[in-house]
């Protein structure tokens, strides 16, 4: 230890001495409008000395006495060299363009660096690309910009959850989510609503307030978030202000929202094609032409009314949104402020999104030393819509199940509600008249942090941040039908309200110290640090029922109230944490990183874990036998390993706990509802990642591959016990599975002059994911159609093999081997086997941008593929007439009808009881596609014309998403845009936007 | 500013920034508890927390698994009292159809919550306290529902005592530990442990708080019938007759039977009710309940079958417990209506055991110990005050015996008896097929060397216990 100080000590003194020596230059940089840039980054060619600029862009810089250039750089304008001369003091302008170099400056854990020394896969968005995208949250605009990264929506309601995946699926029972980071602050992610359908804390960020997004992948770059980081890091910096003139930008878009892509096979049948099936049915199950006409008389077909239901819960979407924004300062002060508007209308009836957003940044610098700030986003936004999936009151459920000889409205025009008619399935128009279900999420998301410069190079910062939450939600179901309609004035309707609180509060304390030593050859940069968080969650919700038969009340008055909930929960950390990366000759990099995590949810027997990477970088371009090689200008090889966690494992599972929940005869009651395992702990999870980055013809070309493996243990599964013990079964950290993969990045500029420029850029990634051990004596954990299986991906699929309809009879037919050759009309001897998983094989984006002087257009398209789709619901809309009372789709009119017919569909029979709609690989569709997520055109007035109008910058553009989808399975009955599991659920569809915009910057 | 001044102020800072951070941060940080529950190592400290823990006992008999549903429909079901009507839920088919298998989830869900209870009184019968008439009161509660749930055990998943009381049982558990493995016991253990518990709960039972809650006369109660399913006659009559003497309790009148069964509170006032499992409006099994599957505005999946209807003559009240007609299930369906109240918010009560029921036992025991005239009072006791035209029965030998077994079918009908009975006795199950209740995939017979006799031991259990696997009852 000793030892240690003292070589620390010796190594500083030789850098004191070694800047001693040095001649010094000043200097500032500025944008192409003469602005001062702030944090730029100044470097002497061919070394790494060199600094960043201040608040107004001014820097001084000791050269030593070899320097040639200067190389000055700044996050998204071009670099710039500039040839020393004795002059001491230099003004240099950096104009926009499109950055693929490695000298850019990269937003890593706890600071930023200069993407030459980073030896970890991390992934980068600038701000502009998640700008204006008609989305309410910005996770589902990653969707096929990062490779690696899954985005997918399990719910096209607006403001729903999004599921991210990097690097495959990594636990079984704990989360499979990355963590968010928002300038600093570890949030609370994830759906916290009681009554919303989906809900997501993230929809609170206005996309439009964020400045750079980074991508955590492996264990160089993640694992100095601990026991947070196994399932990947996202980096999220809102923008700040930079000194110079004061910016002033004004967005605006509004537009149309549609359905994605609903394919035809998908869709109701109408009065005439149901009527056939049914007498098919009918005919087919014995009955008579006399118990046909009694049938569909029952089925309503003595009526006039003819509806296509699906059409009737559609409307017109609408998609608006406005941002206003101010930005600028002086050299000691910089602001940044900013107020959002953004609405989206689904379009599917009663559901929509709305926010309101403010964001204010501010850094004071009080002296040279000393630099205060403050963040403070605010967002209020209100959810509503109706319930999915098997819910009776879903209006996709109702959409497609609901007979079109239902009469839709009464006389007077308003919806029909007879429970005569709508008995099972409501009238979703009379559900979104009479009742309500909104959600209401306010939140705050702040800091102030302060930092202090001991020495140029030594600095100490701390930051106290707070993640806010409110979420209330007001649920109201009325009192004259559905489901909580009863006889009785005393109980009929029911309101529920819900009010959440999530209070998170983060305090990180820093130490920063970088010198260089051995003739400035050697690099070395510390960074050390303490970071406590508190978490905590309280519940209050009440409901109750009796209602007067008015639904114009908003909170009446329960005649019956019914029990009211007090709950809470909460977590905490503590850490120690510190990385430290050493760079000689600016060709090979060190780096390393040591974190020290305690947490209340670790068992009393593991409370603190410790988490590390070591990661290696070396820039082949930089030596000398490269020289030369002038089609390389750019070549870097990293690797990194280590160890991280996925403290996702619940807050008080390893707890032994007596619960206080229950009541007996008016008394309360207490019982033993865990059985607490002290050993309990994070999953452990140790990624290898070895990477390689090419620049080719001065960056034209720039290419990023990356192979990855990465094993994780300790996963958390039941174990069982004898239930004569009283419990069933305990947590505990037994399994483990891997996930391996590549990842490519390409980034072209094929053709670019002087009014003509054409880039493109093109990720994929590949995932194979394998479970490589339960726990003891276990080899497969089933809920099917899924099965978890020792040796296979964790979301393989096991079912029936579905061989068609028997072209004599019409029965169902299964295969009874998997080699396909022999068929059985019998459900029992159908042969059961994995045929495939969920999880694609290969996904990524393709993303080209054409622009001819003031015209641009630019597309990204998205694919993924080698997964299997589960139409959930296929067993009542293509049930072959199981459910002969509800409405089914087109497929079904696929039907064997006479002997000789070849079809998949079996024959349609009145109250189908051949099993042939059981669960089987007839349900099960190929999930292959590519969307075209984004298409924008856009016109940009010249600068010498918005000049005159004093504008900095004027933009008008065009914008469709999800304007086109390519399936391959030609019978697929879905969106093939579906949750991580791929099993359609009914849910809302997911939009095709079209929207009209225009930004202004004075 | 020289390098070293810089050197001690940020060492200062330093210092003055760990300080901050070790103060914010004490040792409790980390240990976060939850805001519903406590650690189980002090969750039994006092006597409050014994009550609560004793309470906990009791709601867990309000199971779906247990008294809520499973285990009174279950013996009616199986026997000949009650159909699955073919307008159903899909529920409880395997055991009208008799075809449960060794993954039966009703089998399974008796298995676990009757361990789970176990479990809480265990707790609680465990606890160190000690000394007071509250703390043994309490004690001797935990000690009843201990014995009235390895009574249950031992009917559903071992053969009749009265058939093999070497045959065997279930394990017997005793005291909390997660990781335990055991053997079945023989169910002559199975048995002398509740006859164990139950006579050291009466010593111990000495306040009367409600007929929700276990009392002295209530384990008396529950003894008596442990010795009428051990075919122990003579105590059997000792303690049956001690209860109908001692108790105070009331013997069910003529003119209370109907607001009897509408009664949806517990009751201090000594009539017929010796314990029952109390619904009320925040603790009940819901839509699972045993109510609601037999309230035609509910599932409504079972019926009363026809046979049973017809035992009834029309000036017996217990006929008004059956409703003709049903909407959904036509107009000669038979609804149980002994149930009323699924519907309101406070729900029916089940009766674990009453008076009537100990009346039949002391008729039984009397009979069996040879004493036939004494066997007719009690047996008329009850009969007489059903039916106000009904003169009483007179019969002997094997005949009274059967007489005793009727009128135990049409009192404790849908309470879950009946199956017992004819099981006690190794009788076969003959449903008598009236009206169409039994479709042609239902067996009609049971025969009394049926494996399904008895339920299997679930296979979770076999699968998570190496000790009991080879104790599977045989036939699964």
């Amino acid at each position: 230890m000793r030892k240690l100080f003292l070589l620390c000590f010796g190594l500083f003194l030789v850098s004191m001495q070694v800047m001693a020596q040095a001649r010094n230059i000043s200097g500032r940089v500025t944008d192409d409008k003469g602005n001062g840039l702030a944090n730029a980054s100044v470097i002497v060619k061919g070394t790494n000395i060199g600094t960043s600029t201040s608040a107004d862009g001014s820097f001084s810089l000791s050269l030593p006495s070899n320097a040639t250039a200067l190389v000055i750089s700044y996050i998204g304008l071009s670099d710039r060299e500039v040839a020393l001369t004795n002059e001491s003091n230099y003004s240099v302008a950096l104009v926009p363009g499109v950055k693929t170099g490695l000298d850019e400056v990269v937003v890593v854990a706890y600071g930023t660096q200069q993407r030459r020394k980073v030896t970890g896969a991390v992934s980068k968005i600038s701000g502009s690309a998640v700008e204006n995208i008609p989305m309410p949250s910005v996770d589902q605009m990653l969707q096929g910009k990062i490779a690696g990264l899954q985005s997918v929506s399990p719910s096209g309601q607006p403001g729903s959850f999004q599921e991210i995946r990097i690097r495959g699926i990594g636990s079984i029972n704990a989360t499979s989510s990355p963590l968010f980071v928002i300038d600093g602050i570890p949030v609370n992610t994830g759906d916290f609503s009681n009554a919303t359908n989906s809900s997501n804390l993230l929809a609170g960020i206005n996309p439009n307030d964020i400045e750079s997004i980074s991508v955590l992948k492996d264990a160089s770059s993640a694992s100095i978030y601990g026991s947070r980081a196994a399932n990947g890091v996202i980096l999220i910096n809102t923008k700040k202000g930079a000194a110079g003139k004061t910016k002033i930008r004004v967005d605006g878009e509004f537009g149309k929202n549609d359905i994605a892509y609903f394919p035809d096979l998908a869709k109701p049948l109408t009065k005439d094609e149901f009527k056939e099936l049914t007498t098919e049915g009918i005919l087919h199950v014995g009955g008579t032409q006399a118990d046909v006409e009694d049938i569909l008389g029952q089925l309503g077909y003595n009526s006039t009314a003819n509806y296509n239901w699906l059409d009737l819960v559609k409307r017109k979407g609408q998609q608006q949104q406005v941002n206003l924004s101010a930005s600028g300062g002086d050299a000691k002060t910089q602001f940044f402020v900013s107020g959002g508007y953004f609405k989206q209308l689904s379009e599917i009836i009663g559901s929509s999104f709305k926010r309101y957003s403010f964001n204010t940044s501010l850094k004071h610098q009080v002296s040279k030393r000393l630099t205060i700030g403050s963040n403070l986003n605010l967002s209020s936004f209100n959810q509503e819509g109706e319930s999915e999936s098997s819910n009776f009151r879903n209006p996709i459920i109702a959409g497609m199940a609901l007979l079109p000889t239902l009469e839709a409205y009464n006389a007077d025009g308003t919806p029909n509600y007879d429970p005569a008619i709508f008995n099972q399935i409501f009238n979703p128009l009379a559900i979104r008249k009479y009742d309500r279900l909104h959600n209401q999420t306010s939140k705050l998301l702040g800091s102030v942090n302060g930092e202090f410069k001991i020495l140029d190079n030594l600095k100490i910062s701390s930051r106290y941040g707070i993640d806010y939450s409110n979420i209330e939600e007001n649920a109201y179901y009325n009192p004259f039908f559905g489901d909580y309609s009863t006889n009785d004035p005393a109980t009929t309707g029911l309101f529920f309200n819900s009010y959440n609180r999530l209070f998170n509060w983060v305090w990180t304390n820093l130490a920063d110290y970088s010198f260089r030593t051995l003739r400035d050859k050697l690099d070395v940069h510390v960074t050390g640090g303490y970071e406590a968080q508190k978490s905590q969650l309280l519940t209050q919700n009440g409901s109750g029922n009796g209602f007067p038969l008015t639904t114009s009340i908003k909170y009446p008055s329960p005649v019956t109230p019914l029990t009211p909930v007090f709950a809470g929960s909460d977590y905490s950390f503590v850490s120690w944490l510190s990385k430290a990366d050493v760079s000689f000759l600016n060709k090979y990099t060190i780096s390393g990183s040591l974190r020290r995590d305690g947490s209340s949810r670790f068992g009393a027997n593991s409370r603190y874990g410790t988490f590390w990477s070591v990661g290696a970088a070396w820039n082949i371009d930089q030596e000398a036998f490269m020289d030369g090689v002038d089609v390389i200008s750019l070549l870097k090889l990293r690797g990194s390993y280590g160890v991280n966690g996925n403290a996702g494992i619940g807050n008080y599972n390893w707890r032994a706990t007596y619960s206080f929940t229950g009541t007996y005869n008016s008394l309360p009651a207490s019982f033993p509802n865990n059985v607490g395992n002290p050993d309990l702990t994070w999953e452990q999870n140790k990624p290898l990642d070895i990477g390689i980055e090419i620049g080719l013809l001065k960056n034209r070309i720039s290419i990023e591959a990356d192979y990855y493996k990465r094993k994780t243990d300790q996963l958390l599964l039941n174990e069982p016990l004898s239930p004569t013990s009283g419990f069933t079964s305990f947590n505990n950290n037994v399994g483990a599975m891997e996930n391996k993969g590549y990842e490519v990045t390409l980034n072209a500029t094929p053709v670019k002059t002087k009014d003509f420029t054409w880039s493109l850029s093109l990720n994929g990634s590949w995932n194979k994911n394998k479970v490589t051990r339960l726990r003891e004596g276990q080899t497969e954990i089933r809920s099917l159609p899924y099965i978890i299986r020792v040796g296979e991906d964790v979301q393989s699929i096991f079912t029936r093999l579905w061989a068609g309809a028997d072209p004599q009879t019409g029965d169902p037919l299964w295969y009874t081997n998997e080699s396909k050759n022999e068929t059985t009309s019998d459900f029992s001897k159908a042969n059961r086997t994995i045929i495939g998983s969920a999880s694609p094989k290969g996904f990524g984006g393709f993303n080209t941008t054409l622009s001819y002087k003031f015209i641009s257009l630019d597309a990204q398209l998205n694919y993924q593929y080698g997964n299997l789709l589960y139409d959930q619901w296929g067993f009542l809309f293509t049930g072959d007439g199981a459910f002969a009372s509800l409405n089914h789709n087109r497929k079904q009119l696929q039907r064997w009808q006479k002997p000789g017919d070849i079809t998949d569909v079996p024959r349609y029979d009145f109250f189908n009881s051949t099993t042939s709609n059981a669960a089987s690989s007839r349900y099960f569709y190929k999930g292959d596609f590519i969307r075209l997520r984004n298409l924008t055109l856009r016109f940009d007035l010249p600068a010498s014309i918005a000049e005159k109008l004093m504008l900095s910058q004027f933009s008008l553009y065009v914008r469709g998403t999800n304007l086109w989808t390519k399936t391959f399975d030609k019978n697929i009955t879905m969106d093939p845009e579906q949750g991580i599991n791929g099993a359609n659920d009914l849910q809302f569809f997911i939009p095709k936007s079209f929207t009209v915009g225009v930004n202004i910057q004075l | 500013m020289t390098t070293r001044s810089y050197f001690n102020k940020a060492a200062t800072l330093g210092v003055l920034m760990i300080g901050l951070v070790i103060t914010s941060c004490k040792k409790d940080f980390l240990d976060l508890r939850p805001y519903d529950s406590i650690g189980s190592d002090v969750a039994i400290s006092n006597v409050s927390d014994m009550k609560a823990a004793l309470s906990g006992a009791y709601a867990n008999l309000g199971s779906v698994n247990l008294y809520g549903r499973t285990i009174p429909l279950f013996a009616d079901l199986l026997a000949d009292n009650v159909y699955i009507s073919t307008v159903n839920s899909n529920r409880y088919l395997d055991f009208f159809q008799v075809n449960y298998t060794v993954t039966n989830s009703n089998a399974q869900g008796v298995w676990e919550s009757a361990y789970s209870t176990i479990l809480r009184s265990n707790n609680v019968i465990n606890s160190p306290l000690k000394g007071t008439a509250e703390i043994d009161q309490i004690r001797g509660e935990a000690l009843s529902i201990r014995a009235l749930m390895y009574f249950e055990l031992a009917r559903h998943f071992a053969k009749p005592y009265t058939v093999d009381p070497n045959a065997p049982g279930v394990p017997v558990i005793l005291e909390y530990n997660p990781i335990v493995k055991p053997p079945r016991n023989t169910l002559k253990e199975v048995y002398a442990q509740i006859e164990k518990d139950l006579t050291e709960a009466t010593g111990l039972l000495t306040i009367e708080k409600s007929s929700g809650f276990f009392t002295k006369y209530a384990a008396k109660a529950l003894l008596a019938r442990v010795y009428e399913y051990k075919g122990d006659w003579p105590k059997a009559l000792n303690t049956a007759e001690d209860v109908i003497n001692n108790s105070g309790y009331s013997l069910l009148k003529l003119n209370e039977v109907l607001s009897f069964w509408e009664n949806n509170k517990d009751r201090n006032d000594k009539m017929e009710v010796l314990f029952e499992v109390v619904f009320d409006a925040n603790n009940n099994a819901g839509n699972s309940s045993l109510a609601y599957f037999y309230d035609q505005n509910g599932y409504g999946d079972a019926l009363a079958t026809e046979s049973l209807y017809n035992t009834y003559s029309n000036t017996d009240v217990r006929k008004d417990l059956i409703v003709v007609g049903s909407p959904t299930r036509g107009a000669n369906a038979k609804v149980v209506n002994k149930f009323p109240n699924a519907g309101s918010a406070d729900k029916d009560e089940y009766k674990v055991i009453r008076m009537s029921e100990v009346y039949l036992i002391a008729a039984e025991a009397a009979y069996q110990t040879g004493n036939e005239s004494l066997a007719l009072d009690y047996l008329n006791a009850v009969a007489k005050e059903r039916d106000p035209s009904f003169a009483g029965y007179s019969s002997s030998g094997a005949a009274l015996l059967s007489d005793i077994l009727l009128e135990r079918r049409k009192e404790l009908a849908f309470e879950g008896h009946r199956y017992w009975d004819l099981a006690r006795y190794n009788m076969d199950v003959v449903r008598v097929n009236l009206a169409g209740n039994y479709p042609g995939n239902v067996p009609l017979v049971i025969a009394a060397n049926s494996f399904r006799r008895i339920l299997p031991i679930p296979q979770e259990e076999l699968d998570a216990n190496p000790a009991i696997r080879e104790q599977q009852n045989p036939g699964y």
